[in-house]
């Protein structure tokens, strides 16, 4: 045995949980070692090549504004970036990166390199150690130990993988990189509950295989905005995505060759994503469908590899490479890596608290996809809140948790452990109830107070947060004040966008408040306009175009915190309560909800159970 | 701290007299104002004090007459301001005058929520904490019962369809959002506004046909049956207290049906009055006697009348025979002649005279009391049907926002607010949250996937 050192926390996993783990807990003071089993899989993106999209991009503004690193590496290294949902409202206006993947990588791994209080090892983590359920640290292959008052665990897909092909299989992590063996019995031991997921991938083409003359082209936006305020804008090429579609073929070969997938001869048994079905799963459950879109996405600046969006499949490779070739475009395709299904074990979120922090071991931390959830956003925002509450464990703070009315991230974390999971779990912006609240241009200010609170932004940026907040409470009450004068100039500009021109003077801000005006009709009339930055001007005419969309969700919110303000203790005895449901105790038992407001959320208890459980509080 | 207003009737049903509407909550005499309009002089009401007046709807017709009192917190059952509204018509004026309450901002209380409220504001003693939830879980139970029941009925399959078709844009439009590069259909404003109207619609369609319970409203229906001259129509008069049906030897001399409103205890009764049953009417007895049958059907209780005078007859068996499923009581008749009849074994009688009235205080009470028990069960199941109406109207609110909000040219991101409000809306009658359903809904629907 060989003590390797003792550390505040030991971090499993370097993929993108694990690297927002790392770096949060080292930002907050702690003395911090990222173990994973290649230093070459930092941050690797073994699926799409895409950050960010609805929800998902707000959660990358999230991680920003909490000071973590997605959103700045995604700003440095797209080979593409695109506004999505413009036109459909303040609140669901979504950014989307495509990364160079290797870019993404390197940079990634530059800068946990160089933050302080970081270490980065490569190393085989096998096992937990802990004592009387508290954690110690953990047990590597070849034997090496590390010590730490906590661990977080981002281990990915990978504990137990086994990659399918058809009839083939393979122990393996993603992209033929090594399972990991032995971690998942360990924690077994510690009697955390495990399940068993399925996800995949699409197949890899070569760039010259492709016809794009057959395509629909799809460039990235003029003017590219950033996810982070970190970020300078100079310009940057951008690469090309291209629109195909499969055809009758596709639809046929499919169908003869249904027999030799393994998700339909019962060789795959863990549950998969409705949201990321395989391209066979499409043909059967939506049989009446002619054709299937599929998106071309550049994998790299230097590299020539294209992933298939929408073609994910585990048909074996004979028969991958007979269907890309019925695929408008693609007859002469090569095809450089297969797409396979991957199963592997997760960790019932359930088990977990609020703080992501097991309830079977204090100190034992879990985020990403080993929580069950999908996706590089997610797993990232978890990360960055399971090293975040690592620390705070370490430095004697309370837990960091976010609201659902506050942060995306607070509906995924409350998903996850409230409701737990039956597929892998995608966050949608329609999965939280406060969607207008919750917004790109609003992130920093939503959680720029706790992210100092927790030292996870320095003071001087919260303090610029706060002024820039100041300054836009000064100018939505001043153009609540300031008329538009009912002159020709601005009635043809009413005219223009088939708004009534004015019979009378009118303040900016009720012209602003009709549907069909924007701010850059107003903003040549006034002043003010001039000297605000683009950012700004956007939050203005969101405040003031809305407010009364924003006002009633406010009031909804309000509504909402009576009951997640209201405490449960941890202590407390739910099947000692006289006049609950069996169900209801039942339930609170196993998920210990901390607000009554979580407790409604739970299944099986009712507004009456609700009721009595607020009797028995105020009884206490 | 927010806490809406809430209003419930607070006497039981069919303890007479005068009912009870109360309300609670900061504002409660705000709601109040809007529907009340005192006899004489300005309404500023001050605390302590009562006020008559009138409870008028919507088009400032009086509802009914009514005592108004207002009690300021923190000095009240609650210790929020209450207001207590004291009104001299039976359960169905109380439910009218609870609705129309609701339409003035306030909230139906939901079961044991005055009590909750008293706890929660500090009014009743911690010792009373399990008392409390007893009466959350009994009443909560009834509830429960009363919506299944209700449930099963004809409206269920109403709401599913306003769900469904309002689940079918909010997907849509969700679906847009969430997957914007997805070729799922994409939905145009106006689309959204037509489907929307649509549901609407349907809501409206569902409000215009919830029925009010029977009983409730129109009274507790007692129909005197028996073969001719068994003295059905003596007994209708005695009861009536007035000579309204024409009383002779000859049998068959009633030949149509005859109808009173009779108040026992406090509760609204119908007693009918019948051709007797027998075989071998002339044509118009016998279409009277066809009402006879109808009339039967449509009784909420049966008085079999047995002459006491003579033996059981064929046609008072035969009626024995028929009615033995129904809920019926037999009356024996002419008590006050020597007594020849045999009863029916095991079958309770009440025996009664309209020449001497023995046995007519006995008959009285237990009217009552059969009709306070039907009442008493119906008026719950009002109180459930009048909450899922609240919620059902709620639904089409938020609806119409929706649509209006399309027509506007607001974005689908808002529009998708109302909708969700009026799927919050159903859900809190078909008891599913939205949430889930529409993710279900928007993987079932497309082909969604990277
Ligand atoms: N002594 C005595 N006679 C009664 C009593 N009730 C009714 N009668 C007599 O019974 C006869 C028939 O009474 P009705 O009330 O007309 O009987 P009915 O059942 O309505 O008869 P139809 O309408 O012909 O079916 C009349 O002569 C009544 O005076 C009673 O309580 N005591
Ligand atoms: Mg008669």
């Amino acid at each position: 045995m060989y003590v390797a050192g003792s550390y505040d926390c030991v971090v499993v996993g370097g993929g993108h949980a694990g690297c927002e783990a790392a770096h949060a807990a080292a930002r907050m003071g702690c003395r911090v070692v990222l173990l994973t089993h290649s230093l070459d899989a930092i941050a690797l993106m073994p699926c799409n090549p895409a950050i960010g999209g609805p929800a998902k991009g707000h959660v990358v503004a999230e991680i920003d504004a909490l000071g973590g690193l997605m959103g700045f590496v995604a700003d440095q290294t797209f080979l593409q970036m695109r506004m999505l949902n413009t036109g459909k409202g303040p609140a669901v206006r979504a950014l989307r990166a495509q990364a160079d993947k290797k870019q993404y990588q390197a940079l990634m791994k530059k800068l946990l390199e160089s933050t302080p209080g970081l270490r980065i090892i490569q190393a085989l983590v096998t096992e937990v150690l802990s004592d009387n359920g508290q954690i110690r640290g953990v047990r590597t292959h070849y034997g090496a130990e590390f010590y730490a008052a906590t661990v977080v665990i981002t281990a990915g897909t990978y504990l137990e993988g086994r990659v399918v092909v058809g009839q083939a299989s393979l122990q393996s992590g993603p992209n033929s990189l090594l399972a990991s063996t032995g971690l998942s019995a360990s924690l077994g031991r510690l009697g955390i509950e495990m399940g068993r997921f399925k996800t995949g991938t699409p197949p890899r083409i070569h760039r010259r295989s492709v016809d794009f003359s057959q395509m629909e082209e799809q460039p990235g936006d003029d003017i590219p905005a950033r996810f982070s305020a970190r970020s300078t804008r100079e310009r940057r090429a951008q690469l090309s995505c291209y629109l195909t579609y499969t055809t009758e073929r596709t639809i046929a070969i499919i169908r003869d060759n249904l027999h030799r997938s393994p998700l339909y001869s019962g060789m795959i048994e863990g549950r998969g994503p409705r949201y990321c079905p395989s391209i066979e799963d499409k043909v059967v459950r939506f049989a009446d469908k002619e054709r299937h879109q599929l998106f071309l996405e550049p994998e790299g600046f230097d590299t020539d590899e294209m992933y298939v969006q929408g073609f994910s499949t585990s048909l074996p490779e004979d028969v991958q490479v007979e269907l890309l070739r019925s695929v408008v475009g693609l007859a002469e395709v090569e095809m450089m890596r297969p797409g396979y299904a991957i199963e592997y074990d997760f960790v019932l979120p359930t088990g977990l608290s609020l703080a992501l922090e097991s309830k079977n071991c204090a100190g034992l931390f879990f985020a990403g996809q080993i929580n069950g959830s999908s996706g590089y956003e997610e797993a990232a925002g978890q990360g960055l809140l399971a090293g975040a509450n690592a620390a705070a464990r370490v430095l004697g703070r309370p837990p960091l948790v976010l609201l659902r009315s506050e942060a995306y991230l607070g509906v995924l974390v409350d998903d996850l452990v409230m409701k737990g999971v039956t597929e892998p779990y995608r966050l949608m912006t329609s999965r939280a109830e406060h969607r207008l609240l919750l917004r790109l241009d609003n992130a920093r200010s939503r959680l720029g107070e706790v992210a100092a609170q927790y030292g996870l932004i320095a003071a001087e940026d919260y303090q610029a947060i706060k002024e820039e907040d100041e300054e836009l409470a000064r100018l939505v009450a001043g153009l609540s004040s300031r008329t538009v004068p009912n002159c020709d100039a601005v009635n043809q500009v009413l005219q223009g966008v088939g708004s009534a021109p004015l019979t009378q003077a009118q303040t900016a801000a009720a012209l602003l408040r009709r549907p069909e005006v924007r701010w850059e009709h107003l903003a040549p009339f006034l002043p003010e306009a001039s000297s605000m930055s683009p950012s700004l001007a956007m939050r203005l005419e969101v405040e003031i175009k809305y407010a009364g969309y924003i006002a009633k969700e406010r009031e909804q919110v309000e509504r909402f915190l009576r009951l997640e303000n209201r405490l449960i203790a941890q202590n407390i005895n739910f099947g000692n309560i006289r006049g609950l449901s069996n169900e209801a105790k039942e339930n609170l038992t196993l998920r210990r909800p901390h607000s009554v407001g979580q407790a409604m959320r739970i299944s099986g208890v009712s507004p009456a159970d609700v009721a009595v459980l607020l009797v028995y509080l105020e009884g206490r | 701290m927010y806490q809406e207003v809430i209003a419930a009737i607070s006497t039981a049903p069919g303890e007479g007299g005068i009912a009870i509407v109360r309300l609670s909550g900061d504002g409660s005499i705000e709601v109040v104002k809007k529907c009340f309009r005192r006899r004489k002089g300005r309404f500023s009401p001050r605390p302590w004090r009562v006020y008559l007046g009138d409870i008028v709807d919507s088009d400032g017709r009086r509802i009914d007459e009514c005592l108004l009192t207002f009690f300021r917190s923190p000095n009240s059952y609650t210790g929020e301001d209450v207001v207590e509204l004291g009104i001299h018509g039976g359960a169905f004026v109380a439910v009218r005058v609870l609705e129309r309450l609701l339409e003035c901002g306030a909230v139906l209380a939901a079961p044991g929520e005055f009590t909750k409220r008293a706890f929660l504001q500090g009014r009743l003693d911690l010792s009373q904490a399990e008392a409390v939830i007893d009466v959350i879980r009994a009443n909560s139970d009834v509830a429960l019962q009363n919506a299944n029941l209700h449930l099963r009925g004809a409206l269920t399959a109403e709401i599913r369809e306003a769900e469904r078709a309002l689940l079918r844009v909010l997907a849509l439009i969700e679906a847009q959002i969430d997957f914007p590069d997805m070729d799922t259909p994409k939905v145009t404003l106006s689309e959204a506004g037509a489907e929307l109207e649509a549901a609407h619609a349907v809501l409206s369609k569902l409000l215009a046909s919830a029925r009010r319970g029977r009983v409730v409203k129109e009274g507790y229906r007692v129909v005197i049956v028996g073969r001719p001259n068994v003295g059905k129509s003596s007994l209708f008069n005695y009861l009536a207290g007035q000579e309204r049906a024409i009383v002779t030897d000859i049998a068959g001399t009633t030949r149509d049906i005859l109808e009173v409103s009779l108040n026992i205890n406090g509760l609204l009764v119908n007693l009918l009055d019948t051709a007797g049953l027998r075989g071998d009417g002339d044509f118009i007895e016998n279409l009277g006697m066809a009402r006879t049958e109808q009339a039967m059907l449509e009784a909420d209780l049966l008085l079999v009348l047995l002459d006491g005078s003579t033996n059981l007859t064929t046609e008072d068996e035969a009626l024995l025979a028929k009615t033995s499923t129904t809920r019926r009581l037999l009356v024996v008749t002419k008590v006050d002649l020597p007594l020849q009849v045999t009863l029916p074994p095991a079958e309770n009688a009440i025996l009664v005279s309209t020449v001497t009235g023995g046995g007519m205080v006995e008959l009285r009470e237990t009217l009552a009391r059969e009709a306070g028990r039907t009442i008493g069960g119906e008026h719950n199941l009002l109180l459930t049907n009048i909450r899922h109406t609240e919620s059902v109207r709620r639904s089409r609110e938020a609806t119409r926002a929706a649509v209006e909000a399309a027509r506007a040219g607001w974005e689908l991101e808002l529009v998708a607010i109302d909708v969700r409000q009026a799927l919050d809306y159903l859900g809190e009658v078909g008891g599913r949250t939205v949430s889930q359903s529409l993710t279900d809904e928007i993987f079932a629907q497309f082909c969604i996937g990277k």
